[in-house]
């Protein structure tokens, strides 16, 4: 008797851990694909707004980030006709995507930027523990001030994100066949070419 | 019945016991291999997704260049150890034969601080960000380029990218000199596999007529 309740504890044991140890992976393998998807969507995003404006003031535009300006922890991108921007602001580990638009009054556009909204870009479930963006060049190229200057260099935006799940372990494969279990982070990097041809 | 079930003190035999067990093992480590595969898979959706990022940076970099030239109304040029950038008089107004189609290129960006007008707002070097060389082995030192894990340790990832240009022209668009096919790869080691992104496109305005 003593013998086969040991042989039942200890089966169930095994299968116990087993169980455990399946359902635990799975999660982490859930989390991983979010945070991916996460990551995937954000600099989506990041990248398409900057393909689709540029970040100093065109002819029209007045309002938005002028190079050499201490960006802070925002950057802005004017649509080429300077009707609409977007600024992406970091703070408390977050992407924040707000819109301004200059309204239409009577047939004329308003002057002023107005915000029309803005939405944080990616889940609570995701943290954004680091974004630097960086700027090249420091001025605009197009001015008539910089227009001669040799060194001068169509602009690019970098940008540099660092997203985690909070309180999620995440299964990593470490070696042929082994998985280790811990906290990670994903970092994406990549660079812009503006489309801005003035 | 139930008298049946309980005057049968058959138990199961030691054969029995050992193929329940055979069977019970089989479905664990089935189910772990198939987690370790669903894991490895993960991972390697993130680093693609890392890859595919980079190689677009690559991209990007010659679209910039070649947008930088439009600005100042110059040629492509690659000879070896040229900056490509600037009216400094360093590289030839469009360079025939040299420098098309015979190199890879490692692109260099620099995105430490230093280099860049940066969230900080620092001084900016005088040399530029996009540095492009010819390179022969892309799996040498000169050709690898450095991907930080994370910008304040400096710890490198093990990506590497390196990208090709040649002359571009099909049936219905001769080579004149205008368009390029640019071709940027980031490969890295995964689990002992090699592994890829390649991305590629046609550039045109590259020479100015």
């Amino acid at each position: 008797m003593l013998v086969a309740m040991a042989v039942f504890v200890m089966f169930t044991g095994v299968l116990i851990t087993s169980y455990m140890g399946i359902v635990g992976s799975m999660r982490g393998a859930e989390d991983d694909r979010e945070l991916y998807s996460e990551a995937r969507n954000v600099f989506d995003v990041l990248v398409q707004e900057a393909r689709k404006g540029t970040v100093y003031p065109g002819a029209v535009v007045s309002e938005c980030n002028l190079y050499g300006f201490d960006l802070g922890d925002s950057i802005e991108f004017c649509s080429l006709d300077g009707t609409r921007k977007v600024e992406f602001a970091y703070r408390d580990e977050s992407i924040y995507l707000s819109e301004y638009e200059k309204k239409q009054v009577q047939g004329l556009v308003k002057e002023d930027f107005v915000k029309v909204g803005e939405n944080k870009i990616h889940s609570d479930d995701v943290a954004v523990t680091g974004f630097d963006f960086y700027v090249w060049p420091k001025k605009n190229p197009y001015s008539l001030e910089e227009v001669d200057v040799p060194s001068m260099f169509q602009p690019k935006v970098t940008f540099i994100a660092i997203f985690e799940r909070p309180g999620a372990v995440v299964s990593l494969v470490v070696d042929e066949g082994s998985v280790d279990e811990g906290a990670i982070s994903y970092d994406l990097q990549t660079t812009i070419s503006l489309r801005t041809y003035n | 019945m139930s008298k049946k079930i309980l005057k049968n003190k058959k138990g199961f035999t030691l054969t029995e016991v050992l193929v329940g067990v055979l069977v019970l093992a089989t479905a664990i480590v089935s189910a772990s291999n198939l987690l370790v595969s669903m894991v490895r898979s993960n991972t390697a959706n993130m680093s693609s997704l890392q890859a595919y990022y980079y190689t677009v940076e690559g991209i990007e970099a010659f679209r910039n260049m070649r947008d930088t030239h439009f600005m100042h109304n110059v040629g492509f040029c690659g000879q070896e150890g040229v900056n490509l950038f600037g009216k400094d008089g360093s590289f030839v107004d469009g360079c025939g034969d040299t420098g098309y189609g015979d190199y890879y290129y490692a692109v260099k960006v620099n995105p430490g601080p230093s280099s860049f007008a940066a969230v900080s707002g620092s001084d900016l070097s005088a040399s530029s960000p996009w540095i492009l060389m010819p390179v022969f082995d892309v799996r040498s030192a000169d050709a690898r380029v450095s991907f930080n894990k994370d910008i304040s340790t400096s710890v490198p990832t093990d990506f590497y990218r390196y990208c090709e240009v040649v002359p571009y022209s099909d049936e219905d668009f001769e080579f004149d000199g205008e368009a390029v096919e640019v071709t940027c790869h980031t490969e890295w080691e995964e689990s002992g596999r090699d592994r890829n992104v390649t991305l590629s496109t046609v550039l045109t305005d590259w020479y100015d007529k």
